[in-house]
């Protein structure tokens, strides 16, 4: 699985400090977050990549060994989506209304 | 000037192009030669308003008051607009409109619905909202308010004047009453959506709470309260089809959906939507402008269907600037772009551009990720060099664990007959229990290793065997009480031979789980042989003790039961007291042919078959409804029986084996299936009992029809004769196949297939020690050749023929002959072609 840290909202995959409690935290805000009932797909990956991060020795088997690249899908994913969400000004709303009525 | 004369002299000449395409055009019921009124019905029939409005235009100029022809120009004209408007030309449909109510008008005529789909006025208006002719519209909406209210399409057209009112300006607004339900509720939608985007929720609630229900923005209202809704996603598909707002609505229904699903949406978005999901998105300028670009190159690869190159990704992460504007994004982009290294290793000076220079360490690590990818060794070597820039026992350890599996690989691979201790898997996971010595799973590799078949495994060295003791004693105190660990040793164990320490640890096994089928047979087999030595050397009170001891671990197991019959025989002979023993172990074998051969092979190890079969009378019911597949499975256990007696090195298993014939040919008849049949006739000649195997092989002969073949073929898998059929048999097989393939009798052809496959393979390895090979590189072995035969028959040992006849044993030479002669024509094809028929 590319990039577990992100789908446990956590930033820096590279963090040699990270503990197995700053991992178990993030997973159970996120199962929080997400029940398996409501989004069971979402908490299988939630779950995968805390099976990844959950102990030191699968952290550091994963930074050394992991190989897949990410396709391009993932990146974009990661780099542009995977954030909190904000709310447009009246402008680019009514932009977008006015854009949506043309045929 | 010239250029207008220029433009307007084009567009005649296109027009006449096009009047010329259009008038002609083949099965065309309107002739030149036509009188007007048929040419401009006959426009009119076949949907071309245009030209029809033309001619009827023209023919009322010269009969100005003739009705029909006014009709048909209404019924073209609304034709037209619909035309237009279906191109999503809503200007040039509203102004057609317009002229035919003022034709109407000038000739006192009524507007007419032809049909259920002429157009309206609700259409008209519509039309004039979409070509931003808002200003007119409301003018035409106030003029026949009260009748439009009325009318069904009201609904559907009140909401697109309520998007159109929102984003009108103030003037527009001014044209209404200003009690008028659109121009206060379009003040209080605008007032709500300030308040929404200043994020004053409260503030914006209150407003809408003042927009009544039925109101032209009740979609506006419920796309404001989705937008702060959890479940999103469900207020906005309430938003009817029909409403202006629906397409907006959709734009906004995407940010609820999972990531994939909302990039595609991205990537077809129109600009201004784009812009909006991004401001969702959180993100700044710099970002959209690299997406737009993103997009691009997209766009470009999928419409070549081609995937985007990791080194284009790579590139677009490292130089795209905007990704660096978001500082938490940086830790990420550079794990990214760690990982597209291993893909694109030559971008490495721009990575090092913007991230600096990866260290020694680092550098050992994406070398060897790349280098395993081709070549296992190398790697090996890049890791060893990685070990020495690394300090943490952990990374070591997993390191090792990295190599070890790299050698395992290596091992399925290499054609070296001896590999380096460094480079053998055993080594690695031994190193790494140095740095990590609580890792179980490196344990139950070792074990594994360990445990190998003798035959497969080198004689360890009195220094490898030290090592391995520790490892097992390692692993036992570390996880004394792991069911995988304890199993593994029990397997290590017996294969040493060492049996004593194995029952040992499956009684530890049995203390932590009671239930354990693998502890409980090893136990039971260890006392059955105990019991069987003691048989032997007439130690009976010993065996009686074995025996107690196997029944109370598997009072239920056939094989204790079974000797716990013989035993009765051997001490007394009575059938009184073993027959009902023999017998209830045979019911609880549920496979007679298995019960059969332990039975004797246990009455021949014991040296008491010549006695018991006086007295022994096991009653075999065999059900007459015996199934082929129950039947197969039968067989396949006997001779998975049959293998590990000859492991076990029981000598007496073969001629137990010949003491079943009789149940043997019984089960076997029930066997159709050539596969199956063919696996039973290798399997035979693998136990080397070919007057059965010749039985078997003569009754397909009556099943089948294609004797030869089967028997070729069990011959052939269980001697590898391929490598010595030669050149002119091969080709002989070749035309065979050839003709199998011309008949459609795919199951020779497949057969065929297979054979040739085999034989060409054995071939390979015949050539393989080509005497007139000049590259010595390649011969890793001596054999002593004649150089006088030729190099692609070799090594011809006999005829294939020759080699049969072996396997055949006693039959007559007609029977042979005749053999012969079938064989000869399954080659030739002609039994393939005939098995058709």
């Amino acid at each position: 699985m590319p990039l577990p840290h992100l789908i446990l909202g956590l930033i820096d995959p590279a963090d040699d400090n990270m503990s197995d409690k700053t991992v178990k935290d993030a997973y159970l805000q996120k199962v929080h977050a997400f029940p398996p009932e409501q989004f069971p797909e979402k908490f299988r990956k939630i779950r995968e990549a805390y099976e990844i991060l959950k102990d030191e020795k699968s952290r550091l088997a994963y930074t050394l060994f992991y190989t897949e690249a990410l396709e391009t899908n993932e990146i974009l994913s990661a780099l542009l989506l995977d954030q909190s969400r904000s709310v447009p000004d009246e402008k680019q709303f009514l932009a977008a209304l006015r854009e949506s009525l043309q045929p | 000037m010239a250029k207008r004369r220029n433009k307007k002299n084009r567009q005649s000449s296109f027009n006449k192009k096009l009047n010329k395409k259009i008038v002609p055009s083949s099965g065309d019921t309107s002739d030149t030669r036509q009188s007007p009124e048929l040419q401009a019905e006959s426009h009119l029939q076949l949907h071309r308003y245009k030209n029809a409005m033309d001619a009827f235009k023209r023919l009322l100029k010269n009969s100005p008051d003739n009705n029909q022809f006014k009709h048909a120009f209404q019924q073209a004209s609304q034709g037209r607009c619909l035309q237009l408007a279906e191109k999503k030309m809503f200007k040039e449909a509203s102004v057609i409109w317009e002229n035919l109510q003022h034709f109407l008008e000038q000739n006192s005529l009524e507007q007419k619905q032809q049909t259920e789909q002429s157009p309206h006025l609700g259409d008209y208006l519509q039309w004039l909202l979409q070509s931003a002719g808002t200003h007119k519209a409301l003018d035409a909406f106030i003029q026949h308010e009260s009748d439009i209210r009325k009318c069904t399409w009201f609904p559907v057209l009140q909401s697109h004047f309520a998007a159109h009112l929102l984003l009108a300006p103030e003037q527009t607004l001014k044209l209404l009453a200003s009690d008028h339900p659109l121009n206060s509720h379009c003040c209080l939608a605008k007032k709500a959506l300030k308040a929404y985007c200043a994020q004053q929720y409260d503030e914006m609630h209150e407003t809408l709470k003042k927009i009544p229900f039925r109101s032209a923005f009740k979609d506006l209202v419920l796309i404001l309260k989705a937008e702060l809704a959890p479940g999103s996603g469900q207020l906005l598909s309430k938003v009817p089809q029909h409403s202006a707002f629906y397409p907006f609505s959709q734009i906004l229904v995407s940010l609820t959906f999972e990531n994939e699903a909302l990039l595609e949406k991205l990537k077809v978005s129109r600009p201004h939507a784009t812009a909006l999901l991004a401001a969702y998105l959180n993100w700044d300028k710099e970002t959209l402008k690299a997406w737009n670009k993103i997009k691009q190159t997209l766009a470009v690869a999928k419409k070549s269907k081609k995937l985007i190159k990791k080194k284009v990704l790579l590139h677009w992460l490292i130089h795209l600037k905007s990704f660096s504007t978001m500082p938490e994004k940086e830790a990420i982009i550079q794990s990214v772009c760690r990982l597209l290294l291993l893909e694109a290793p030559s971008e490495y000076p721009a990575y090092v551009q913007r991230f600096g220079t990866l260290g020694n360490a680092e550098m050992r690590r994406i070398e060897a990720l790349i280098t395993e990818k081709h070549n296992r060794e190398d790697a090996l070597d890049e890791w060893e060099d990685f070990l020495t820039q690394t300090e943490k026992p952990l990374v070591k350890a997993l390191v090792h664990r990295k190599m070890a599996e790299l050698a395992k690989r290596m091992a399925g691979e290499t054609f070296y007959y001896e590999i380096e201790e460094e480079y053998t898997p055993e080594y690695h996971l031994q190193q790494s229990l140095l740095y990590d010595p609580d890792d179980k799973d490196s344990y139950l590799q070792l074990l594994a290793i360990y445990g190998q078949d003798k035959s497969q495994q080198k004689k360890a060295t009195g220094k490898q065997n030290k090592s391995r003791q520790k490892v097992i004693n390692d692993a036992l105190t570390h996880f004394p009480h792991d069911r995988n660990i304890l199993i593994a040793a029990i397997k290590e164990s017996q294969h040493r031979n060492a049996f004593k320490k194995a029952a040992a640890l499956a009684n530890r096994l049995l203390t932590i789980d009671p239930t354990n089928s693998f502890a409980r047979q090893m136990l039971v087999e260890s006392h059955l042989s105990h019991a069987r030595k003691n048989l032997v050397s007439g130690k009976h009170h010993l065996v009686a003790k074995e025996l107690i001891f196997a029944s109370n671990i598997a009072p239920d197991s056939p094989r204790v039961v079974l000797y716990q019959g013989i035993f009765s025989f051997a001490q007394q002979e009575s059938p009184e007291i073993y027959n009902p023993l023999i017998n209830k172990a045979f019911e609880l074998y549920n496979n007679p042919l298995l019960a059969l051969l332990t039975l004797n092979t246990e009455l021949l190890t014991a040296r008491l078959h010549q006695t018991a079969t006086k007295c022994l009378t096991p009653t075999i019911d065999l059900e007459t409804t015996l199934s082929p597949m129950q039947s197969f499975n039968w067989i396949n256990a006997l001779f998975e029986q049959m293998q590990w007696y000859q492991n076990d090195n029981f000598h007496e298993f073969f001629n137990a084996f010949v003491k079943s014939d009789k149940l043997f040919k019984l089960v076997s008849k029930n066997i159709e299936l050539p596969e199956q049949r063919i696996k039973i006739s290798s399997q035979l000649i693998h136990f080397k009992h070919y007057p059965l195997a010749k039985w078997f092989v003569k009754f397909d002969k009556q099943l089948l029809k294609t004797p030869i073949m089967q028997y070729y073929q069990a011959i052939a898998d269980s001697r590898n004769l391929p490598g010595q059929v030669t050149d002119s048999q091969f080709k002989r097989l070749e035309t065979a196949y050839d003709n199998a393939i011309d008949t459609g009798d795919k199951r020779v052809a497949n057969l065929l297939m297979s054979l040739l496959g085999s034989i060409e393979e054995s071939r390979f390895s015949a050539r393989m020690f080509d005497p007139y090979d000049d590259d010595d590189d390649d011969d890793f072995g001596d054999a002593s050749i004649d150089e006088n035969k030729a190099p692609f028959d070799y090594p011809v040992q006999g005829d294939l023929f020759a080699m049969m006849d072996e396997i055949m044993g006693n039959l007559s030479e007609a029977e042979k002959k005749n053999i012969m002669n079938e064989m000869d024509e399954v080659i030739s094809g002609k039994i393939s072609g005939g098995r058709n028929k």
